[in-house]
């Protein structure tokens, strides 16, 4: 039987080499180009009609668009409103990822760490050149807490960095750790299925049924609170308390 | 289905409260208790990885072995229990204790933060 962990094996589809190195288009690649235009057919044909009382379509994406706008709103004030494109981006690419996922004979491309690792260097290192941008050197007082005496800033300061430096390792870990076990667990539930026979199979393959609902819930859960925190990160940038 | 407008008035003012009540629950309901548990578990852990890898690479760069590591492995241990101590308090991981008396003025002022902090 395919061992659980088979599914998150990277094949090539079109083998390419650029300088000894090795860019093929991957099936991680190909539905992340899936990803992207799903997003974008949904967003852009059910929002073809612009009708007052939206339809179903139309009232998926303008929740979607609205609980973004909310949460740009809560946290990044008025000042913020100029990243909204970029926080909707992040939250579609990483929902569609999540959810594209649980499709049969799909691939989870947030299920890599490279992938969230590479989304979570670019939300941190984008924060912290707006942040420094915005503040210049001022910014790095971020990292001495007002009230604190001075001879504390030895000890208080270091801690700090690290504590910063520590965001994007829990981010990316974070997704990819809930992705990968999730899919995972599906994996072995599945297995027993097969292991178990007819009969004997239907208990995992009913757990499987109720996981796969609980997957779905964790597919948007993990979507929102790397968003969330992409509006925290941005936050501590603009703001600056 | 036809509605005079009066009663439409009313309807939306209904709904206008709401949505008003609902504002502090807008997170989600409060995360469970093994979920909360594995976050800040998450939270140290890469704490403590950041503390010691860069450790790892200061030795490396001024030879200071093991020193440097020791050194930040604790760091790194220390900015752990900070980190678990700002996501159990409902600070999202924010850097800087500034914030901590600045939402916790807020939070007494208004109270809409309650449902971060539950």
């Amino acid at each position: 039987m395919a061992s659980p962990l088979e599914q998150f094996e990277i094949r090539p589809l079109v083998p390419l080499s650029f300088g000894g190195m090795d860019i093929s288009y991957t099936q991680s690649a190909l539905w992340m180009t899936i990803a992207v235009i799903t997003a974008t057919l949904f967003l852009t044909l059910s929002m073809r009609n612009r009708s007052l009382v939206p339809g179903r379509w139309q009232n998926a994406a303008e929740m979607l668009y609205e609980f973004i706008a909310g949460m740009v709103r809560d946290n990044l004030g008025k000042e913020g409103q100029k990243y909204f494109p970029f926080v909707f981006s992040v939250f579609m690419i990483v929902l569609m990822g999540n959810l594209l996922g649980m499709v049969p004979y799909s691939f989870t491309y947030t299920s890599h760490i490279v992938v969230t690792a590479s989304l979570a260097l670019m939300v941190f290192l984008g924060a912290t050149l707006i942040g420094i941008l915005r503040h210049g050197l001022h910014f790095f007082s971020l990292f001495m807490p007002a009230g604190v005496p001075i001879f504390m800033a030895p000890l208080i300061v270091p801690i700090e960095i690290i504590s910063y430096l520590s965001r994007p390792l829990s981010l990316s870990v974070r997704l990819f750790v809930n992705m990968m076990a999730g899919h995972t667990m599906l994996k072995v539930f599945a297995g027993f299925s097969v292991a178990m026979g007819i009969i004997l199979g239907v208990m995992p393959l009913v757990l499987n049924i109720a996981l796969i609902g609980l997957e779905v819930m964790i597919a948007f859960i993990q979507a929102y609170v790397f968003t969330v925190l992409t509006c925290v990160y941005l936050k501590d940038a603009i703001e600056l308390h | 289905m036809t509605m005079n407008p009066d009663e439409l008035d009313r309807k939306i003012k209904e709904m206008r409260a709401d949505e008003k009540r609902s504002e502090p629950g807008k997170d989600g309901p409060p995360p469970s208790g093994g979920r909360q548990a594995a976050a800040a578990g998450m939270e140290f852990i890469s704490a403590v990885a950041v503390g010691g890898f860069l450790g790892y690479l200061i030795d490396q760069w001024l030879g200071t072995k093991p020193w440097g590591m020791v050194v930040l492995f604790i760091l790194g241990s220390a900015a752990g229990f900070v980190n678990i101590y700002r996501s159990a308090t409902g600070q999202d991981y924010r850097v800087g204790m500034g914030t901590l008396d600045k939402t916790k003025n807020k939070k007494t002022g208004e109270g809409s933060d309650s449902g971060k902090s539950a």
